[in-house]
Order: C-alpha cells, then sequence, then structure tokens
C-alpha cells in the first residue's frame, strides 16, 4: 500500500489490516512479460522489411506480365541524289555519221533509283522477274553483214599488236 | 521521470499488486491477468506517470471494465459460480474473518465498493479516487462514508464514540 492512513475509525483499520488474496498473480511472471514488453523493438524496421517485400513483389509481378517487345515496321524512303549528267559532247566528229541511238523502252530507261530496285529484285528472285525484251520496231531493218560493214570503223587496237 | 526500472517495478509489485486485484475484482472474475497487464503496460511506458499508483488504478480500472464485458457475454449461458472466491488473506487471531469481509463487501453498491477498497487498500486520496472515478472529490468523500457504515451495519461492528477523539 502507498502509506499508512491516519485518522482511522477502528472498524477502519480492522478492514485495512485484512490483507487481499494475491491470487494467481505471479511476480516473476509479470516482471518476465513487462521487461519483453519494454525492450520491444520498434516498429520501423519490420514495417521497412514488409515494404520492401511488397515492392519487390509487385515488381515481380509487373516482369512477368510486361508484354514482348513490339515490331514496329516503318517505311522509309531513301532518296538518292541525282548524279549531274555528264557534259554532252561537243559534236560528233566530221565526216562520221551520226547514229541515231534507239530510244529505249520504259521498261529498261530506269533511273538510277529504279536500277537500285531491279536489281535488288534480281538478287532476291532472279533473272525471271525482269521483263522481256520489247520486239525491234518493224520501221527498222533487219541487221546484215552489209549494215554492219556502214557503221564506222573503230581504231582497233588488236590491228596495232599484230 | 524515465522508464521504470525492474526493481522499482518489482518494489510497485509487492507493495500494490494485492490491492489492485482486490480492486479489479470489483468488475471482473480474471484479475490477474488485468493486473499483469497493467504492469506491462506501465514497464511500456517511456517516461513513467508522474503518479504511478494512481496511474495503475486507472489501468486497472479500464481494463477491468473490459474484461467485465467480456465476461458478461460469456456468462450469459453459463451459470453462476457456485462458490465466490474469497477475496482476502483468512486472518489469525481476533481479527475480522475474511470470509465475512468478503461477503460484507460483496453486498455493497458498487460506488461504494470501489471507493472504499481505493482507499483502505489501495491507499489513494478521495482527490485522486475522484480524478480515478470520474467525479467529485466530495461525492467520492461521501460514498466511501456511506459503505463504511453499510459495512459497520453487517459487520455488527459498533459505531465509534465520537466524544473519545
Amino acid at each position: 500500500m502507498s502509506g499508512p492512513l491516519e485518522g482511522l475509525s477502528p472498524l477502519e483499520e480492522t478492514l485495512a489490516r485484512l490483507a487481499p488474496v494475491q491470487g494467481g498473480l505471479s511476480r516473476d511472471r509479470v516482471l518476465f512479460e513487462a521487461g519483453r514488453a519494454s525492450a520491444r523493438p520498434g516498429r520501423t524496421w519490420p514495417l521497412l522489411a514488409a515494404g520492401s517485400a511488397v515492392t519487390a513483389a509487385v515488381l515481380g509481378v509487373l516482369l512477368l506480365t510486361r508484354p514482348g517487345p513490339q515490331v514496329v515496321e516503318r517505311t522509309i524512303v531513301v532518296r538518292v541524289p541525282e548524279s549531274a549528267p555528264p557534259p554532252a559532247p561537243e559534236g560528233p566528229p566530221a565526216g562520221s555519221p551520226v547514229e541515231q541511238a534507239e530510244p529505249l523502252s520504259p521498261a529498261f530507261a530506269l533511273g538510277q533509283s529504279d536500277y537500285l530496285r531491279r536489281r535488288q529484285e534480281v538478287l532476291r528472285w532472279g533473272v525471271d522477274v525482269l521483263p522481256s525484251a520489247p520486239p525491234r520496231s518493224p520501221s527498222s531493218p533487219p541487221l546484215t553483214p552489209g549494215a554492219l560493214r556502214q557503221f564506222p570503223e573503230l581504231p582497233s587496237t588488236e590491228s596495232k599488236l599484230f | 521521470m524515465s522508464m521504470m526500472g525492474p526493481e522499482q517495478l518489482g518494489r510497485l509489485m509487492d507493495d500494490h499488486a494485492a490491492a489492485l486485484m482486490l480492486y479489479a475484482r470489483q468488475w471482473c472474475a480474471s484479475p490477474e491477468d488485468v493486473v499483469q497487464e497493467a504492469f506491462v503496460k506501465l514497464a511500456a511506458q517511456r517516461t513513467a506517470p508522474t503518479e504511478v499508483v494512481a496511474w495503475l488504478y486507472r489501468v486497472v480500472r479500464n481494463g477491468s471494465l473490459s474484461a467485465a464485458r467480456a465476461e458478461q457475454r460469456r456468462r450469459h449461458h453459463e451459470a453462476r459460480a457456485a462458490v465466490a472466491p474469497i477475496w482476502f488473506v483468512p486472518s489469525e487471531g481476533d481479527g475480522l474473518d475474511a470470509e465475512t469481509a468478503t461477503r460484507a463487501l460483496q453486498a455493497l453498491p458498487l460506488e461504494q465498493r470501489e471507493v472504499l477498497v481505493a482507499r483502505l487498500w489501495g491507499g489513494l486520496t478521495f482527490e485522486q479516487i475522484a480524478r480515478l472515478t470520474g467525479q467529485s472529490a466530495s461525492a467520492a468523500h461521501r460514498h466511501y462514508h456511506a459503505g463504511l457504515s453499510a459495512l459497520r451495519e453487517r459487520l455488527r461492528v459498533p459505531c465509534p464514540d465520537r466524544s473519545k477523539g
């Protein structure tokens, strides 16, 4: 008790002399539980550990449910600058017949970019993808040995060798 | 005040545990658990309360009321215990019989019993009892003397001769 009570009547003194039953209260057990309660660590580390575990779980789920890499098809137009046309010859040499070149058909009159594309197609699919040569125009005469002789003689290097 | 040390806690237990048990018995049938919980709570306090004994009584009172509510639900289908436990250690000699004192105290209204126990066995002042029970000090004083008069009648103790004192 906290201290002797003063000025008590005989009845109060008689009652106060009665000792309350301690019952099943164990002093050692109470002190043990009290010591454990006073030494109980804070909740900081358990909360941090729980937060880290939750974060790891969320990241794992995100990793498992992440979609694969998507293939994006894009058409890229590469513009190849056209090379400057070669300077036109000043003129045919005198006395030499002017050869009129036969105009190429649209299938063969390809620009440089078309040429590259055609080359890619030939490399990929073979020569069968090339269009057939256009028939010669009926107005032009058939090529005969006589007509060949009419071509201007080119400077031959072989004749000089022999 | 800093944290409660084990020696101080043990001394408090030696001095007040039995009276706190008696105080808790006014409401519940498992005072051991309530008192133990109160001491454990006291040990867990970062700073010890200013009035430790009064603080313990308040915690025991709150715990006993909670335990009483739980027991009331549990007892709904159970018969009341045939033999009520004796609240006091049987005294040797010509002292008051423990069982008689228990019966007489149990027959008092709760507000009188509470004040009597807190005053006689807890050693609390009427101001502390008033704060503990949520009433005025004069009301606590009035309940105390009413309970004492009722006990005197039940125990057939003659009224003290006031002319002597």
